[in-house]
């Protein structure tokens, strides 16, 4: 019988608990096959086939912990896998880039938790479906977008919820000025009314 | 009130399998029946639903491009008197505030679904503490579904001239209907109206 060891490192309990659920799926489906979640400090002689990281609360690179940085140094990319939200694309594309880990998007709606097994035993890289999908996308190359300064010290009032009036007190300009920097706003990033233009600001964090 | 005590059945509508298959797991312990539905089919399930009176359980950030249909159904459902829970991440506000504007009245944070779950308590009357407290607005009225219409064709990018044309409104009516919906649920700019709109077509476009 063939045990498959998973630990995970302060992970968001709905999360793992759905994984679990999936996997107990697949021990009914397989009886000569079972898995065991490893505690955290215990059981260290106990080499994990698998650890889950939880990253859906990262935004960027900066942000990961320095321990969970070490363990992505230590570990081989395949015995990772990291939870992420393909909400923000920008940094699930980084790491896609930057490191080998496996990649589980929380919100995959075609997930077959034996292909995750399979690859990190085979020590292939699993890559769910949503999350190549973004990857694949991607690779279409875009004009960047260069705002000026003043330009995008506009645009984070505007995404801090501000209108036009309290955006020309804060910044010290006519609500003209304001206005006009909007309009450049929205004409290099190719939108026509205030509806697109908010569509686009919750896209990217990043402008 | 009367016949709840025999098996209840469930529809549920979550196409997120993580999230599908804690509250599975949840409705398969209390001994439900579980019809669980896939895109497309929760509106065709919607007509055989009245035969039965379930209890209607739907994940809405995973629903993707039927989002639409969705709201509307949850709007129909919860005016219908039926048990409607939906869970939603707990950080959108405004989310919260329009599944408490369409008349759901359990209204769940999905990062602590299972926890969330089993302090459900259904068939209470009255609306669970949850939603006006998550929500951070107390005198919060249901839309009409004009409104919800108005709001919907509003989050598919249509102009307030747009849908006064496909409405045959005039479009003052339609820009009424928006003014109503935002008092309805709480809005207090216009800001705010274009975030919620924003949301609902990031949930629409999620897995295109």
């Amino acid at each position: 019988m063939f045990i498959f060891n998973l630990r995970a490192e302060a992970c968001n309990q709905t999360y793992l608990h759905g994984l679990t659920l999936s996997l107990n799926e697949m021990l009914n489906n397989n009886p000569d096959w079972s898995y065991r979640l490893l505690c955290h400090d215990g059981c260290s002689q106990e080499r994990p086939h698998l650890t889950v990281l939880d990253f859906t609360a990262y935004g960027s690179l900066e942000q990961i912990a320095p321990n969970e940085n070490a363990l992505i140094k230590n570990e081989n990319g395949c015995r990772l896998l990291l939870l992420v939200n393909t909400d923000n694309k920008r940094f699930v594309e980084q790491l896609i880039k930057h490191y080998a880990c496996s990649l589980l998007s929380v919100d995959e709606r075609s997930l077959q938790v034996r292909d995750i097994v399979d690859a990190s035993l085979r020590k292939h890289r699993y890559i769910s479906p949503s999350v190549q999908q973004i990857f694949q996308r991607q690779h279409v190359p875009e004009k960047p977008i260069r705002l000026t300064s003043e330009e995008k010290k506009v645009l984070e009032c505007m995404k801090n919820g501000k209108n036009g009036v309290q955006i020309a007190k804060l910044l010290f300009r006519s609500q003209k000025t304001i206005s006009s920097h909007k309009r450049n706003i929205m004409k290099k990033l190719g939108v026509k009314d205030d509806f697109h233009l908010n569509v686009i600001m919750m896209g990217c964090n990043d402008l | 009130m009367s016949q709840e005590n025999q098996t209840t059945t469930v529809v549920l509508f979550e196409p997120r399998v993580l999230f599908r298959n804690i509250a599975r797991n949840h409705f398969e312990e209390k001994d439900y029946s579980i019809v669980c539905v896939s895109g497309g089919f929760i509106t065709e399930e919607a007509y055989s639903i009245r035969s039965y009176k379930p209890l209607i359980a739907i994940g809405v950030y995973g629903v993707g491009e039927e989002l639409s249909n969705t709201l509307r159904l949850i709007h129909y459902f919860s005016n219908q008197g039926y048990d409607v829970v939906v869970w939603v991440p707990e950080e959108d506000k405004l989310m919260l505030r329009l599944m408490f504007g369409l008349g759901v009245r359990h209204v769940l944070a999905e990062e602590r679904l299972a926890e969330e779950l089993s302090r459900l308590s259904l068939h209470q009357n009255g609306v669970t503490t949850q939603a006006p407290r998550l929500a951070g607005a107390r005198n919060m009225k249901m839309l009409s579904t004009s409104e919800l219409n108005v709001l919907l064709d509003s989050a598919r990018g249509m102009s307030a001239k747009q849908i006064a044309t496909s409405r045959h409104n005039s479009y003052k009516t339609i820009f009424a209907h928006i003014r109503n919906a935002c008092q309805r649920l709480g809005l207090e700019s216009r800001n705010q109206w274009l975030e919620l709109l924003a949301r609902i077509e990031k949930i629409n476009t999620h897995y295109m």
